[in-house]
């Protein structure tokens, strides 16, 4: 498994090619791109594997693209993978982060440019490493995008946001009894291994601008904590998550919460032998629940819900205060976001998962959801007054979260709050 | 003036057919038609019975004609005029009815312009007529189908354009006047159309193809008469997208045998039928269509000749219809904290791009003036995050290091003009909030089409408020602007324009420490409480020092603002969290003289600190942020003269003085406030709660987080 310094991390074969592509490449790019049907239909199948040097902090996504005719000829997707790992304005960036195409004919002249400029000496390797073997993936290409995407993104505040949701997101599939447990454990246990052991080790390198901006995330103080540890002790929080990988798989969940919250448990349980009891990555969402549990809302069902978004608000956030709040939620809700400039891509984000919500939902009594989206500031009262004022908040529930103007606007001017 | 003109005609006519068997020969179009079926009612009025004939276009040419009524055949159509002949026509050339005597005019009446030469010889001759029927023949002379009547007689016609039938019962019938028969045939056979004709217009778009830029060219054959219906419509809808188009009729060898040629651009196609002239063609018509005759000649040999032929060319209009000056754009993940602008455009604008009425696109772009010789930093920086392309204007200076430029000079200085009517009103604005401001620009630079258009579309929606307080103008304007650019992006037609002409006013700049006095009727003899809460710093952060120090400063121009207004008591409340940083921020204060209790939440509870509340006016301050748990609970606990502020640590803000050496127009209206503030604070650039608004809170607070 470890050739060299390079560890592959996973090996997927996928044929559902366009719904991954399409996922990844918004995702990834922070929707810069949002590929069209046509420009990617033709590829045929995928082939890929995250590995990670050690030495070097690098991270590699390799991949092997077939167009449908069995030829190597997806330039284009590699083109573009290759400028988003540049690109400062995508998730995808990272100084850390390469594109390596698995090629045979890495010798010929028109790829011999590229193999000079990006990754001529990695070919061999990925090569002739002891890849594990390959897993077909069959369906969930959402959440393998997704994954994808954190896996890949580089150590910024967005990049740990995506990382949250993205968790977030498989720790309620995996309670859906068509997932692919499978599938969806090792995908997370790959997250859990990248965001408490990778993610730290770099911080620990790079340290000064990374580090700054690591603490005001919401997740900074368990990450930078871990940056401490060294040795077998790292060697045994990889096995510790690796082993919570396969207990989740034989796990079975009673709800999507029970899920979210199994899950936490035994993060926690497997971080607080070396840092502080908490989870950086569910520990929203646990948060969240508390804070809806404490309210004894009965009688009345609201038609409407109002959430303010924060960088984790994700599908899951979604899913997870819907099936709390079955009992006081008509069946047919209408969801108004408000987000701010940081919590864009969340907004878009939970658009783009709308029908996946729905289909999570449904034996929860929720038909459909109609989402209205609302752009505030954070920090001019005078505006954001305007507009919340002007919002009508009649038969809503208002779920306040996030930062701190417009959560004190919005608690002021709503009907009915929940404050988070 | 058409009375006398009339009269001259009607002498001409009768004398013409005086002693003489005339034959009217006619163009076989529904204009040709309706005039042959006047000129018949009209002799039969008179007692005279004249024959009538359509010959088929490609056996104009050379045909020879005496002793004729000529419509719409002049001698441009190749025909030969021998010994006298009488024309009625209104194509190359005015309306008019000419004597011929063999190709020379002998005389010659012109007439002000008609709309179809059935109009002209319904005037003057005053035969009786449905109305709407000849304002059918008027409109689809002129290429007008908007009305129902044109557009199915259209369709009849083009369906049997080929039948020598159709025209002898539709002159019959304008002879005889049965206006309701013309209809009825009309409403039936123009209900084919839509089962044989829409297929065939399809299958010539995908025909069609371009032989110079803005000509495009599709063939068709001639003898199938769906095919020619199918024709006309084809080039009504391909005239939206190209300037000139050309459909060219093949026999059933696919030789060239005609050709029409049309556009609905102010072009005129004289010059391309003179072209075709010298080439040895026959070709004639109006300004904006007209016909030419190819005889059978090889497809490919005249697809080369007319490839080579000098086309005309319609120059559109350009405008600048928007444009702002200096863009700053902040990137989102970063804003709040110690935002950096990514990249600082001197312009945006958009422009408006005019082929006629009816056509007209839009194009938003970026302008950037070379200022100093380090701007090639900038065209890495563009490539890099990938900026949609940005004009450039270098002026005098020199573009060492940089990859050719434009240097486009008028562009540059209309943008300006532009810019500086919006420049005053935009920093005034701005003033309230540039960040959704900068949030519409981040998504039409970095984020793709839909998605780009999914966030203007929330803001158009959101941000539509009533009102005329500068809040709600900026508001609407920021919905318009949003508008504005989701319009173009759609392609769609511009409505409005967004505006900031009407921000001509100040906003009320009440110092929020002054209201909070007022608020609080605080006098001397009061106990105050200034309940200070901060924001939580990471110690390993390299930003620690720099940002406790920030607070201080921000604690002390406070204090120093209410402290001799009454008897006041400084509190910073701590928690296990940030204890460090508390008695940092203390230490950092007591080296300006400044002494502050610091109180733990765990310590005093919940009751003691209701306790040390009571009957004290309170003024809660946050800077920036505090656990959110512990603000609620505060809140909760609160006398009725309390109030609260949070401030922010750092936003975006217009820069009100222009106070540089360099050309207005050459310097940022936004940069970043770092720290918390200087000076007053007010209304917009701080949230500020009342002791109303604290109850109104507590009231909720109260009912709805009663577990707390």
């Amino acid at each position: 498994m470890n050739i060299s310094n390079m560890e592959v991390y996973f090996n997927l074969k996928m044929e559902k090619t366009t719904e991954f592509l399409k996922n990844f490449i918004s995702l990834a790019s922070s929707y810069m791109f949002t590929p069209l049907k046509e420009s990617i239909q033709n590829i045929g199948s995928i082939q890929l594997a995250v590995m990670y040097d050690r030495n070097n902090y690098q991270k590699i996504l390799a991949l092997q693209l077939t167009n449908k005719d069995n030829r190597y000829k997806p330039e284009r997707i590699f083109s573009l993978l290759q400028y988003l790992s540049v690109n400062p304005m995508a998730f995808y960036v990272a100084t850390t982060s390469r594109i390596v195409k698995i090629i045979k004919e890495a010798w010929v002249p028109s790829y011999l440019a590229w193999a000079h400029r990006s990754a001529k000496k990695m070919i061999p390797i990925v090569r002739y490493c002891d890849l594990p073997r390959e897993y077909d993936v069959k369906g969930d290409m959402d959440v393998v995008a997704m994954t994808l995407a954190a896996l890949t993104s580089g150590v910024h505040r967005n990049a740990m946001s995506l990382r949250q949701v993205a968790t977030q997101w498989i720790a309620v599939k995996l309670a859906y009894k068509r997932a692919d447990k499978k599938l969806l454990s090792k995908m997370l246990t790959s997250l859990l291994v990248d965001t408490l052991i990778w993610m730290p080790s770099v911080l620990k390198y790079k340290g000064g601008v990374y580090g700054a901006e690591f603490v005001h995330s919401v997740a900074g103080i368990p990450i930078i904590e871990l940056t401490k540890l060294r040795g077998c002790k790292l060697c045994r929080l990889k096995e510790e998550i690796e082993e919570l990988g396969k207990k989740m798989e034989k796990q079975r969940y009673e709800s999507y919460s029970r899920a979210v919250e199994f899950i936490s448990d035994q993060i926690k349980t497997i971080l607080g032998k070396y840092t502080r009891n908490y989870d950086p990555l569910m520990g929203g969402l646990i948060r969240l629940k508390s804070k809806l549990r404490e309210h004894k809302l009965k009688g009345k069902k609201y038609k409407k819900i109002t959430i303010l978004l924060t960088e984790q608000s994700g599908p899951a956030q979604i899913v997870y205060i819907l099936e709390n709040m079955k009992n006081i939620v008509v069946n047919k809700p209408n969801l108004t976001l408000f987000y701010t400039q940081q919590t864009l891509w969340n907004r878009l984000l939970i658009n783009d998962m709308k029908e996946q919500i729905e289909k999570l939902l449904k034996n929860n009594n929720i038909q459909s959801i109609d989402i209205k989206a609302i752009p505030i500031a954070t920090t001019s009262p005078l505006l954001i007054k305007k507009i919340v004022t002007t919002h009508n908040f009649k038969d809503t529930l208002t779920i306040i979260q996030g930062p701190l103007i417009p959560s004190i606007l919005l608690a002021l001017n709503s009907e009915k709050i929940i404050l988070c | 003036m058409i009375n006398k003109l009339g009269r001259d005609v009607i002498n001409l006519l009768q004398t013409f057919v005086k002693g003489r068997a005339v034959k009217i020969v006619s163009d076989g179009d529904l204009d040709g038609i309706f005039a042959t079926g006047f000129l018949i009612r009209y002799f039969r009025n008179i007692g005279l019975e004249v024959e009538y004939v359509y010959p088929k276009p490609e056996r104009i040419n050379g045909m020879i004609v005496q002793d004729c009524i000529l419509v719409e055949l002049s001698l441009t159509r190749g025909i030969i005029y021998k010994g006298e002949n009488l024309l009625f026509d209104h194509h190359n050339g005015p309306t008019r009815v000419e004597l011929f005597k063999e190709n020379k005019v002998v005389k010659s009446i012109v007439f002000p312009n008609c709309k179809s030469i059935a109009q002209l010889v319904h005037d003057v001759l005053r035969i009786k007529v449905n109305k709407e029927l000849l304002e059918a023949i008027n409109d689809i002379d002129n290429g007008i189908y908007e009305k129902e009547v044109a557009e199915k007689l259209h369709r009849a016609y083009l369906l049997n354009i080929s039948s020598v039938d159709m025209r002898k019962f539709l002159t019959e019938s304008v002879a005889n006047q049965k206006w309701k028969e013309i209809l009825e045939w009309a409403e039936k056979e123009s209900r084919k159309w839509k089962k044989h004709v829409e297929p065939k217009i399809r299958d010539m778009f995908e025909r069609t193809y371009v032989i110079v830029p803005g000509v495009a060219v599709f063939t068709y054959f001639e003898q199938n008469d769906i095919e020619k219906a199918a024709r006309t419509e084809a080039m009504l809808k391909l005239e939206d997208k190209y300037d000139i188009v050309v459909s060219i009729g093949l026999d059933d060898q696919n030789r060239a045998v005609s050709a029409r040629i049309a556009t609905r651009k102010p072009i005129d196609l004289s010059t391309v039928y003179k072209q075709l002239r010298k080439l040895g063609y026959t070709a004639g018509g109006r300004k904006n269509v007209g016909g030419v005759q190819f005889n059978y000649k090889n497809l490919k040999d005249i697809l080369r000749e007319l490839e080579k032929i000098k086309w005309p060319i319609y120059d559109p209009s350009v405008d600048v219809i928007y444009a702002e000056p200096s863009l700053n754009i902040f990137y989102v993940d970063t804003f709040y904290l110690y935002p950096d602008a990514i990249r600082e455009l001197d312009f945006v604008g958009v422009l408006k791009i005019m082929k006629n009425e009816a056509n007209v696109d839009h194009l938003f772009y970026a302008f950037e003036e070379v200022s100093h010789k380090h701007e090639e930093t900038k065209t890495i920086v563009d490539l890099t995050t990938g900026m949609k392309p940005i004009f450039w204007y270098k002026g005098n200076r020199e573009l060492n290091g940089i990859p050719a430029l434009s240097n486009s000079k008028i562009l540059y200085y209309e943008t300006v003009k532009k810019s500086d009517l919006i420049k005053d009103a935009l920093i005034r604005a701005l003033e309230i909030d540039a960040e959704i401001h900068n949030l519409i620009y981040y998504c039409l630079f970095f984020l793709s089409h839909n998605k780009a258009k999914m966030i203007l579309q929330d803001i158009m929606s959101s941000y539509r408020i009533q009102g005329s307080e500068p809040t709600i103008t900026l508001s609407n304007y920021l919905a318009d602007l949003s508008n504005m650019l989701f319009n173009v992006i759609m392609g769609k037609n511009m409505a409005k324009i967004p505006s900031l002409l009407d921000f001509n006013f100040d906003l009320q700049r009440v110092d929020i420490f002054t209201k909070t006095i007022n608020d609080l009727k605080l006098q001397r003899k009061d106990e105050l409480i200034l309940l200070f809460m901060v924001q939580r710093i990471e110690k390993e952060t390299k930003a620690y020092k720099h940002r406790v120090k920030n607070q201080a400063k921000c604690i002390k121009n406070i204090v120093e603002k209410i402290k001799n207004q009454a008897k006041t008591r400084l509190l910073l409340l701590s928690n296990e969290k940030i204890e460090e940083q508390i008695n940092d921020l203390k230490k950092n204060l007591s080296e300006k003289n400044f002494i502050i209790e610091i109180i733990s939440e765990e310590d005093e509870g919940l009751e003691k600190f209701r306790e040390m509340l009571k009957g004290k006016k309170v003024i809660v301050i946050i800077l920036s942020d505090y656990r959110k748990e512990s603000i609620w609970k505060i809140l909760n606990i609160l006398p009725p003269s309390s109030c609260l502020i949070v401030i922010p640590e750092s936003r975006i803000e217009s820069i009100k003085q222009q106070n540089s050496s360099k050309s207005s127009h050459q310097k940022k209206l936004l940069d970043v406030k770092h720290g918390y503030f200087e000076g007053k604070i007010y209304e917009n650039r701080a949230l500020y709660l009342s002791p109303d608004e604290i109850k109104k809170l507590k009231e909720k607070l109260g009912v709805d987080h009663e577990h707390i």
